[in-house]
C-alpha cells in the first residue's frame, strides 16, 4: 500500500512545516492544518458520497461517516460512537492511523498534555468538519488523544439551517 | 441533447449553459428549484420508499415546449437539465439518468481542483467539454460554441449575431 505511506509522509511533513513556520505557536498551526483538512473534506465528501445514495438525517450521516468513510480514510473501523441525541457525537478510534508513526518511535502513549502532539490530529479535525459541512451539517470538531487513540467530539450546530 | 444545463448550490447558480439567449430558461430554473426542494423533503421522510438511486428526481415539470429534469447529490448540489420536446421524444429515463451521472462525475472532478474556491463559478475546461457533449449537437448556435471553446465564458451572447 504505497499510497498510504506516501500520505503518512506528506502529513508528517506538513505538520512539521507549519510547526516550524509558526515558532511553536500551536494555535495558528492547528488552524492552518484544520483549514487544509476542511478543503480536502469538502471535496472528498462530494466524491465518496456519490456511490452511497440515500438521503439521511443527522444520525444516519454520522453513522455513514463512521462506518464507510472511516474505512476509506483511515483503513479501519471506528471503535465507539456515542451520542446524546442533541447534536453531540463522540467518536473513539483506538489506534488512529495518522498517529502510528509517532508511536513506533516513542513506544509509549502520547502525552496528551503536550500540545505539539495535537498538531497531528488538527488535519483530521478539519477533514471531518469538511465532510459533515458539505453534507449539510455545519459542525465543530474537537479532538483529544487518549492512550494510542483519538477521541473526536462533533457538535452539530442546530441553529444554522441545512439548505 | 439538452438545451440548457444548470448547476446550483443552495439557490446560487454556479454554472449555466444555454443554447439560446432566452430569459425563459432562467425563469424555468428558478421555478423548478421549488419543486426540487419539495421532492428532496419528501425523500428525507423515513416513511417514504427509497430506492437505490435516490439522486435522480425525474421529470420535474412539463412546460409547453420544454421538459425539465432534476438531480440532487448527497451534498445538496442540484443539477437541472432542460430538454425541448422535439429532440427528447426518444429519450428514456435511463438515458437521462446516465447523462446526469456523467454530469455529476464531471462536477466532482471540477471541484476536486484545489484551486477551486467553493461556491464560485465553475470554470473548468473539462467540465465545459462534458456539458458540450450533453447539449444540442445540430444546433448552429452550439456548433459555434464548440468551435470557440477557447473562452471559458458559458453565455452565448457573443455568438448570437452570427446566427441566422
Amino acid at each position: 500500500m504505497v499510497d498510504e505511506t506516501l500520505f503518512d509522509y506528506l502529513h508528517m511533513s506538513i505538520v512539521e512545516h507549519y510547526n516550524n513556520e509558526n515558532e511553536n505557536d500551536v494555535e495558528t498551526a492547528s488552524a492552518y492544518l484544520s483549514q487544509i483538512g476542511y478543503r480536502v473534506g469538502y471535496s472528498l465528501g462530494e466524491r465518496l458520497s456519490k456511490e452511497n445514495a440515500r438521503y439521511r438525517d443527522e444520525l444516519d450521516t454520522v453513522k455513514y461517516l463512521c462506518k464507510e468513510l472511516w474505512i476509506c480514510l483511515f483503513k479501519r473501523q471506528v471503535d465507539n460512537l456515542r451520542t446524546n441525541h442533541q447534536g453531540v457525537y463522540v467518536i473513539h478510534d483506538g489506534r488512529f492511523r495518522l498517529l502510528q508513526q509517532t508511536l513506533t518511535t516513542m513506544n509509549k502513549p502520547i502525552d496528551s498534555n503536550n500540545r505539539l502532539h495535537t498538531l497531528y490530529i488538527a488535519y483530521s479535525n478539519g477533514l471531518l468538519r469538511g465532510i459533515l459541512t458539505n453534507m449539510g451539517y455545519p459542525c465543530r470538531v474537537t479532538a483529544e488523544i487518549v492512550d494510542f487513540g483519538v477521541r473526536f467530539q462533533i457538535e452539530v450546530n442546530p441553529v444554522v439551517g441545512q439548505k | 441533447m439538452a438545451c440548457c444545463v444548470a448547476v446550483l448550490i443552495k439557490e446560487n447558480l454556479i454554472y449555466l449553459r444555454r443554447s439560446a439567449e432566452e430569459l425563459k430558461f432562467l425563469f424555468l430554473i428558478h421555478a423548478s428549484i421549488d419543486i426540487l426542494d419539495d421532492k428532496v423533503n419528501q425523500l428525507t421522510k423515513p416513511t417514504s420508499d427509497r430506492d437505490a438511486r435516490d439522486f435522480y428526481l425525474g421529470l420535474l415539470y412539463p412546460v409547453e415546449e420544454y421538459k425539465i429534469y432534476g438531480y440532487v447529490s448527497s451534498t445538496r448540489v442540484k443539477f437541472i437539465l432542460i430538454f425541448e420536446h422535439s429532440t427528447s421524444i426518444s429519450l428514456k429515463d435511463q438515458d437521462i439518468k446516465l447523462l446526469f451521472q456523467r454530469l455529476h462525475q464531471a462536477y466532482i472532478d471540477c471541484i476536486s481542483n484545489p484551486f477551486y474556491e467553493p461556491n464560485t463559478q465553475l470554470k473548468s475546461k473539462r467540465f465545459e467539454q462534458v456539458v458540450t457533449s450533453l447539449m444540442v449537437q445540430n444546433d448552429p448556435l452550439t456548433s459555434a460554441i464548440v468551435s470557440s471553446q477557447a473562452s471559458s465564458v458559458p453565455s452565448t451572447s457573443a455568438i448570437v449575431p452570427t446566427a441566422i
